[in-house]
């Protein structure tokens, strides 16, 4: 998804777009719960407007938000850099004050980050990336798939999370399938072709759930 | 701009393939998921389990999940701040 949005972005704003827009996808997910602004989703003109508006939201609501999800990402983090944790342990309670501090700190960054890279869009980049951040399955569609296989009801979050997982599979074999053109030199929308090409790739890696587990366990 | 609206048509019509394809793996995970745990129920558990190997999917669930939880609790305490409102 970032090869769509900027090219030229190095690679510091490509890892903070990343982070941001696990962070903003939940934020204009939640403007669709929330049914607010039904007049600019249908005014075109409109939605520059409204995408600025919502990213000003995120900083607004979200203050009280973010120190749940920081401290998620803290302890997947703590995992993994251990062998520093010792080092630092001397030094614990001002340093943890002070990396508590510039998480939010770094998440506020992003957030700015993030808006001066959304002012600074072109109309097309602005179209795509409304169409990214709006577009959802629908619940629902999802319900019912999921009723009809499991024969019990299923709960909303499971519903949810569903469908989140669903979006961020289309991006990858999107992802996938624009590898895949620019491999055959074609330009314009993307074909099926591509996107054959793109899922048999990703078979032997596991990324496409079937039945049959396609990846080669290499066994002596 | 006609080109590119005729760019993004065709861009929904071979994700209209897409999106089928990602129904259907969608419905291959609930079925592994039944599998999972508790035999015959899908839980939030099963599915975080599912993608555990799969970073972006799984940061993306979680994110999901604890937004859905802060919602739940702000639109709690809005109501009752709404409710508050009325007694008063």
């Amino acid at each position: 998804m970032e090869e769509i949005l900027n090219k030229e972005t190095d690679h510091n704003n490509i890892r903070a777009l990343e982070h941001l827009k696990y962070n903003l996808n939940v934020s204009s997910y939640e403007e669709e719960r929330m049914d607010a602004d039904d007049d600019s989703r249908e005014a075109s003109l409109a939605i520059e407007e409204s995408i600025k508006v919502e990213v000003n939201d995120d900083i607004n609501f979200s203050t009280d938000i973010v120190d749940i999800k920081q401290e998620d990402i803290m302890d997947l983090e703590s995992d993994i850099i251990l062998p520093q944790a010792s080092q630092s342990q001397n030094s614990n309670p001002p340093k943890q004050k002070k990396e508590s501090k510039s998480r939010r700190e770094l998440e506020e960054e992003e957030r700015e980050k993030m808006q001066v890279l959304v002012s600074n869009f072109t109309e097309d980049q602005l179209d795509r990336y409304e169409m990214y951040r709006r577009s959802a399955f629908p619940k629902a569609a999802i319900k019912r798939l999921m009723q009809t296989i499991t024969g019990c009801s299923v709960s909303q979050n499971v519903v949810i999370a569903m469908a989140g997982i669903a979006k961020v599979f289309v991006g990858e074999v999107v992802e996938e399938g624009l590898d895949v053109m620019e491999e055959l030199g074609d330009t314009g929308p993307i074909q099926p072709k591509h996107l054959r090409e793109a899922v048999r790739r990703m078979r032997p890696y596991g990324a496409i759930p079937s039945g049959r587990d396609y990846r080669t366990h290499f066994k002596i | 701009m006609a080109a590119t609206e005729e760019n993004f048509e065709q861009f929904e019509e071979d994700d209209a393939a897409d999106a089928a394809l990602a129904l259907c793996s969608a419905g291959q995970m609930t079925h592994k998921a039944m599998e999972i745990g508790r035999t015959g129920r899908v839980q939030v558990e099963d599915i975080v389990f599912l993608v555990r190997k799969d970073p972006r999917k799984y940061a993306r669930v979680k994110d999901l999940l604890t937004m859905n939880e802060e919602l739940k609790r702000a639109r709690k305490a809005f109501d009752e701040i709404k409710f508050a409102g009325n007694v008063k």
